[in-house]
């Protein structure tokens, strides 16, 4: 016994020291003066894995490209990615290693916004640059930071582009709101809810559901029997491909108007059918014909074997600053370059990208509507008139009566 | 706020098929807990299994899914059993030489860090092997929508998930009622020495125990899975709600998990109609706290029958 014990704590030993040393070899890269390491952290496992996933490739394939073009200022980015679970916690962990043990220059991410949140003051007190690719909370650029940059839309940004574009358009005299129950649903339905408002319309229902729930029909038939003209939902794919397929199977078939997070092909596989006629906004379309999009996406294709979804395009314009920003400064000194990238103005892959003192980037965002296009099912732009691609059809054309 | 009489028949329509749900979730968390005295917190992970199994039946061999989701829970069941030899026994053999109820306590501290251990790891695999992106799984039941006079619909998938879930509480309930492994389960449950003086294979029906509660939950996965989605956390999202229905009902009372899990249904469908939806879990865990107060045995009763 006392034998195959010690055995036993041998192997383990050995283990760890193969692990270590292996580890240790393949780590060792280029030499320490040439390159700037970054961190992207992002949620590469628990429920919102899919997103970190995009956020992943796109980091993984933007760096691989800047290297392959002599890197910044001569040095070599090397990329450290961390997991966080969408977890506050997770992520602060997170956050103090690139930090303290990886020195990073900069960091990229978060896709939660209370994750990204969590982790901005510990980044702005160590005089790092911060660039928020996917989180959306308002707040995040409202706080006066220097060194924070958001490369999408904010919240604010794409909730009143969508209620003015649904005013304006579908003339809807009311609405009902269902969105998730937390800070991302909350600020959404009230934004939404209040520009709605502000223009006549009258909110009929406003519901919410826990992270997590998959069953929607008591959120539904309340919505539905309020019958509202235009039904607004805060959700991400996985809810939102349920609550379209419960709503039409309980009979609500209204006009369906989403945000930007459901923006996917596969949401579209989730949803099938179910998605046709939804109406959301998108910060990036694959099929676009914009030159640097195009180039986005092609090399996106060739090296992960999918269409990017648009949290690859945020990160990927995210890297393009970063890349552009040190350039125009031509030093690594953080205020300058923080100087240099508020006077940038560029092409990136959700379109011509400067951002505003406090850090946020203004783009205009996209209208799409989920259709039918040669039996497949399509985002189709509806808005802006530059971007058009087709008609908005209402769901009495798409599912009769 | 004025309710109209369909809009609440729908609700209650709805809250009693999902709660037939976690009634089949909640029965096989409960027989673990009555028959071995394990709270398993890898439940909910056998339920995505169901649920990931279903699926790569569908893509290997083609055909319904829920024609396929029974011979996914006999797959999870027998990956339940791989454990319970694997993992459970040895625990329960260190048990068998301990005394007293500190040491009985402390066997279970072990086996919740050891069953979280196994949710965790059960996710990562699942992650790795099917990938973070959700998957729907297609059935062409899921688009047969049944339609009811005053507006009334739901999907044909959603009526078979609750005719199969209270087929399985019924077939379960005769079984260990009438059939003679069903008593020696119960005989367990009662008193494992005794048991074990009358000549039962205490370990054997640990192993019985094992298939049924993890083929439940990987039942309930495969019919729920073409009705949702399917991803590697699905599990995680349910075992709270489970946990909720096995205490409301009573630990390791299966006619109470069967009526806890209706009365949860119910309880949140109304309670999302009355109080507004944001409250709707939050009523499912007011029922628990209230259960626990009043009677922390459980509805029926901590019995274990």
């Amino acid at each position: 016994m006392a034998l195959s014990k010690n055995v036993l704590v041998i192997v383990i030993v050995a283990l760890v020291v193969v692990v270590a040393a292996a580890f240790y070899l393949t780590q060792t890269g280029p030499a320490a003066g040439g390159t700037v390491k970054v961190g992207l952290i992002a949620p590469l496992t628990g429920g919102l894995a899919e997103h970190g996933l995009d956020m992943k490739q796109a980091a993984i394939l933007a760096v691989d490209e800047i290297n392959k073009q002599g890197g910044i200022l001569g040095k070599k980015v090397e990329l450290v990615i961390e997991d966080t679970e969408c977890n506050p916690t997770k992520a602060t962990a997170a956050v103090q290693r690139l930090l303290t043990q990886e020195n990073v220059y900069a960091v990229f991410g978060e896709y939660c916004s209370t994750v990204t949140l969590a982790v901005q003051p510990s980044i702005m007190e160590a005089k790092k640059l911060l660039f928020v690719p996917v989180s959306v909370a308002t707040k995040i650029t409202e706080q006066g930071y220097k060194y924070t940059f958001r490369t999408c839309a904010n919240q604010w940004m794409q909730t009143t582009q969508n209620a003015d574009w649904v005013v304006e358009h579908l003339k809807p005299k009311t609405a009902a709101m269902l969105g998730v129950n937390d800070d991302y649903g909350r600020e959404g339905l009230k934004i939404w809810g209040d520009r709605a408002k502000s223009k006549g319309v009258k909110i009929v229902a406003e519901e919410y559901f826990d992270k997590g729930s998959t069953d929607f029909t008591s959120q539904l038939s309340k919505i539905k029997a309020a019958n509202p003209d235009v039904i607004f939902v805060v959700a991400n794919i996985r809810d939102a491909a349920n609550i379209l397929r419960q709503a039409h199977e309980i009979g609500l078939y209204k006009q369906f108007v989403m945000l930007g997070g459901v923006t996917s092909d596969e949401f579209l596989q989730l949803a099938d059918d179910d998605a046709l006629g939804l109406v959301h906004v998108s910060y990036f379309e694959p099929t676009s014909k914009r030159p640097a999009a195009a180039e986005f996406v092609k090399k996106f294709r060739e090296r992960w074997g999918r269409n990017p979804a648009m949290y690859a395009a945020g990160v990927w314009d995210a890297f393009l600053a970063f890349k552009l920003g040190v350039e125009k400064a031509g030093t690594w000194d953080v205020d300058k370059v923080a100087d240099a990238i508020r006077s940038l103005k560029f092409e990136g892959a959700q379109g011509t990208i400067y951002f505003d003192e406090k850090g946020q980037a203004q783009t205009k965002v996209l209208l799409v509507q989920v259709q039918k296009v040669g039996g497949e099912l399509k985002r189709v732009i509806l808005y802006p008139p530059s971007d058009k691609q087709g008609e908005y059809i209402p769901p009495e054309k798409l599912y009769g009566g | 706020m004025v309710v109209q009489p369909m809009e609440l028949l729908e609700q209650i329509l709805f809250g009693l098929m999902i709660g037939g749900i976690y009634g089949v979730i909640g029965v096989g968390l409960t027989m673990i807990f009555g028959v071995m005295r394990l709270s398993n917190f890898a439940h909910g992970e056998f339920y995505m299994l169901g649920a990931y199994f279903t699926y790569t039946f569908v893509t290997l061999m083609g055909g319904d899914p829920f024609l396929l989701a029974p011979l996914a829970a006999v797959a999870v069941g027998a990956v339940g059993i791989a454990i319970n030899r694997l993992l459970f026994k040895s625990l329960y053999e260190e048990l068998k030489e301990a005394k007293g109820a500190a040491a009985f306590y402390f066997q279970d501290l072990k086996f919740i860090m050891l069953t979280i251990g196994l949710s965790i790891l059960f996710v990562d695999l699942a992650l790795v092997l099917w990938g973070p992106i959700p998957i729907s799984i297609p059935s062409p039941l899921t688009k047969h929508i049944v339609k009811l006079p005053g507006g009334l619909s739901f999907s044909l998938a959603r009526l078979i998930a609750f005719v199969v879930a209270i087929a399985t509480l019924v077939g379960l309930y005769a079984f260990l009622k009438f059939t003679k492994t069903g008593r020696a389960i119960r005989a367990t449950a009662q008193n494992p020495s005794a048991a074990m003086l009358v000549g039962v294979n205490i370990y054997k029906i640990y192993d019985i125990t094992m298939f049924l509660s993890t083929g439940l939950a990987a039942l309930a996965g495969g019919i729920l899975g073409p009705i949702y989605n399917v991803y590697p956390t699905m599990g995680l999202d349910v075992v709270a709600k489970a946990f909720v229905v096995v205490i409301t009902g009573g630990m390791g009372n299966v006619i109470g998990s069967i009526l806890a899990g209706f009365l949860i249904g119910l309880a949140e469908s109304l309670g999302g109609l009355f109080l507004g939806t944001e409250y709707k879990q939050v009523v499912a865990f007011v029922i628990m706290i209230i259960v626990l107060w009043v009677r922390p045995e459980g509805i029926l009763g901590g019995g274990r029958k």
